[in-house]
């Protein structure tokens, strides 16, 4: 029944045409939704990640970044020298956050013990930094910078950039990690801790301990939240926890657009197969006459819409990767490749069933109508 | 098989919204296994009714049809179904040829529609259909689709289709209806030619010339009067 429902596409191109273009759509927006959420919760994760098997010590309620938290670096000290920490890879940090005036956004000043650069750079997903990824030998005002920095103040390793009328040298460059969002790596300036107390005019004062535990990362987050009940221990946990709050509102938004548009090109495809079993009442009538079965009749059909939406999904697919980066382009990118095919295979075998879906679903209830076409009405039929 | 066909006291009965519309009012009908049955009489006088149920495509509202000597108004839609594949050809006024298909794929659609031991591989099927496409003289046009043949050919490919499941009988409502006269001389000849070879032909025609050297059956008002 497959060949035949091929030969039936050759006598209706306009409408198989149809069918194929309204999957294609459905494809591509559902699809290009999908690929937007995806590529903002892996740029969640990395400007988070950053997190992942640290603890970061804080004023109370402050969460991630500690920007807005202040402590004595005393106490910053009293923590380094606690038997949970590891005083070779944790440090005392400073963030501040400092608006530009040539463009929207914040970058963030991060001051952290030389050496210990890795601490907060080292991020769930592979950090590569051109130049030189660490201060240790270098002079007061070296910095490296994240990749949203280097592009704002159009930088390249050995240049200068001057921020807040301090000069900077910058000695490496973390390539893209995040989205940018909340300024963090992307974002950053990572300067010796005590050059960024100056420059902030904060001495003796940081915001946090990023620590790495000597052991149980558990157990070290307990007893120093034991030990320090008025301040807080934010975690990998939390981690999760301010990534799904700040996703969970956009993921139903965008899975309510998807399933509305998911319905649509199912009803559009059933009124098409509904239009063409209609059309066709006098052929499976005369099918039904001569004795083909109904079960063969409603294989007809659902391979009919099965194929048309197919070949709609596989379009659609192929051209998922160019409109997604002609939307990059739209919104901004600088340089977009529009030979690049990638999709995530997540969201490819999602949108393969899909696809599979809408075929079957929107050839059920046409197949099921042109099971019940009676061949004698059929026969009549003009 | 004397019997092949055995309609008896058969009735069928329309309601439209109030009124009764009777059909067939208890006609009995024999043909005999090898006959030519050519059934002849006014419009709407039921001869496409019969042919129906003979078809298995109706049942009788009253009375009893044997087919092969088989009960049909107790069948099934299945086992109807399986009945119209294996043991009916059926020649349509409208000829009814599957647009989108070839005239090689029309002949050969009716195999599909057999059942496991009886359903032939597929280059069985191309070659059983192109013996059948030779049979009524279209291999020239073997791989043309319907629209592009005239009426005439169109009915030839639709008595290939007919015959290409070798049926018990064929049944033909008005074969000729939509034709010019050498057209119909020609479908005739071939239906004489097909019964030759020793299959029953039942044909409903309005044309005393083409019912010539058959058995002609009158009916009128739902019954069969000689
Ligand atoms: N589905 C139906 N509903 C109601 N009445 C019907 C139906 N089918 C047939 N009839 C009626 O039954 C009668 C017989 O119809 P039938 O089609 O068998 O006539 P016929 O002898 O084939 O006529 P013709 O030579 O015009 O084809 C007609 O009066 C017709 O209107
Ligand atoms: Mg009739």
């Amino acid at each position: 029944m497959i060949d035949i429902a091929l030969k039936d596409f050759r006598a209706k191109k306009g409408r198989a045409a149809m069918c194929i273009v309204g999957v294609m759509a459905c494809v591509l927006l559902i699809g290009t939704v999908n690929l937007v959420l995806y590529e903002m919760e892996s740029g969640l994760e990395g400007d988070l990640g950053t997190v992942h098997g640290k603890l970061y010590f804080e004023k109370n309620g402050t969460g991630f970044p500690p920007s807005g938290s202040i402590i004595s670096e005393n106490l910053g000290n009293e923590v380094m020298n606690r038997s949970e920490v590891n005083p070779d890879k944790s440090t005392k940090a400073l963030f501040m956050p400092i608006q530009n005036d040539n463009f929207s956004g914040y970058t963030m000043i991060v001051g952290l013990t030389p050496g210990r650069e890795e601490t907060f750079i080292e991020n769930v997903k592979n950090v590569t930094v051109e130049g030189k990824g660490s201060l240790v030998g270098e002079s007061d005002n070296s910095v490296i910078i994240g990749s949203q920095v280097a592009e704002n103040f159009n930088a390249t390793v050995g240049s200068t950039i001057t921020v807040s009328n301090h000069k900077y040298k910058v000695i490496g460059i973390i390539k893209q990690i995040g989205t940018g969002w909340p300024l963090t790596i992307d974002n950053s300036i990572v300067m010796q801790l005590s050059h960024a107390q100056s420059v902030m005019e904060m001495p003796n004062l940081i915001s946090t301990v990023i620590i790495v535990p000597q052991e149980s990362i558990d157990v070290a987050e307990i007893d120093l939240q034991n030990a320090y009940p008025s301040y807080s221990i934010y975690s990998q946990n939390d981690t999760r926890k301010t990534l799904e709050d700040n996703l969970s509102q956009i993921k139903i938004f965008f899975n309510m657009i998807s399933a509305f548009i998911f319905a649509v090109s199912v009803i559009l495809i059933m009124i098409v197969m509904m239009m063409s079993v209609k059309e066709k009442t006098k052929e499976i009538g005369t099918m039904r006459a001569i004795g083909t079965r109904k079960r063969s009749i409603l294989a007809l059909i659902i391979y009919e819409s099965l194929i048309l939406s197919l070949i709609g999904g596989i379009i659609g697919i192929i051209l998922m990767s160019p409109t997604y980066n002609m939307l990059g382009l739209l919104m901004g990118a600088k340089e977009v490749n529009f030979l690049s095919f990638y999709i995530p295979t997540p969201i490819l075998i999602q949108i393969l069933m899909i696809v599979f879906i809408i075929g079957t679903f929107s050839g059920l209830l046409p197949a099921y109508i042109a099971t019940r076409i009676s061949p004698i009405h059929a026969l009549r039929y003009e | 098989m004397k019997d092949l066909v055995k309609g008896q006291e058969l009735w069928k009965t329309y309601k439209l919204d109030s009124t009764e519309v009777h059909a067939l009012r208890g006609l009995n009908i024999t043909v005999d296994e090898g006959e030519f049955v050519s059934i002849m009489g006014p419009s709407g006088s039921g001869k496409s009714t019969l042919l129906n149920m003979i078809g298995g495509l109706d049942t009788p509202t009253k009375g009893k049809l044997y087919i092969g000597g088989k009960e049909t108004s107790s069948m099934k839609d299945k086992e109807l179904t399986k009945m119209r594949a294996k043991d009916i050809g059926f020649i349509f006024q409208t000829f009814n040829l599957l647009p989108a298909l070839s005239v090689l794929d029309n002949v050969e659609f009716p195999m599909r529609n057999l059942t496991n031991g009886e359903k032939l591989d597929k280059s069985s099927r191309i070659q059983r259909a192109e013996e059948c496409v030779d049979i009524v003289g279209l291999t020239p046009r073997i791989k043309y689709l319907p629209a592009k043949l005239s009426g005439g050919e169109r009915q030839r490919v639709a008595i290939a289709r007919a015959l290409v499941n070798n049926p018990k009988f064929i049944l033909a409502d008005e074969p000729t209806g939509n034709l010019d006269s050498e057209a119909t001389a020609n479908i005739i000849n071939l239906l004489h030619e097909v019964n030759d070879q020793g299959t029953t032909v039942i044909m409903v025609t309005h044309d005393l010339d083409t019912a010539k050297d058959t058995k002609v059956m009158k009916i009128r008002d739902g019954v069969i009067e000689s």
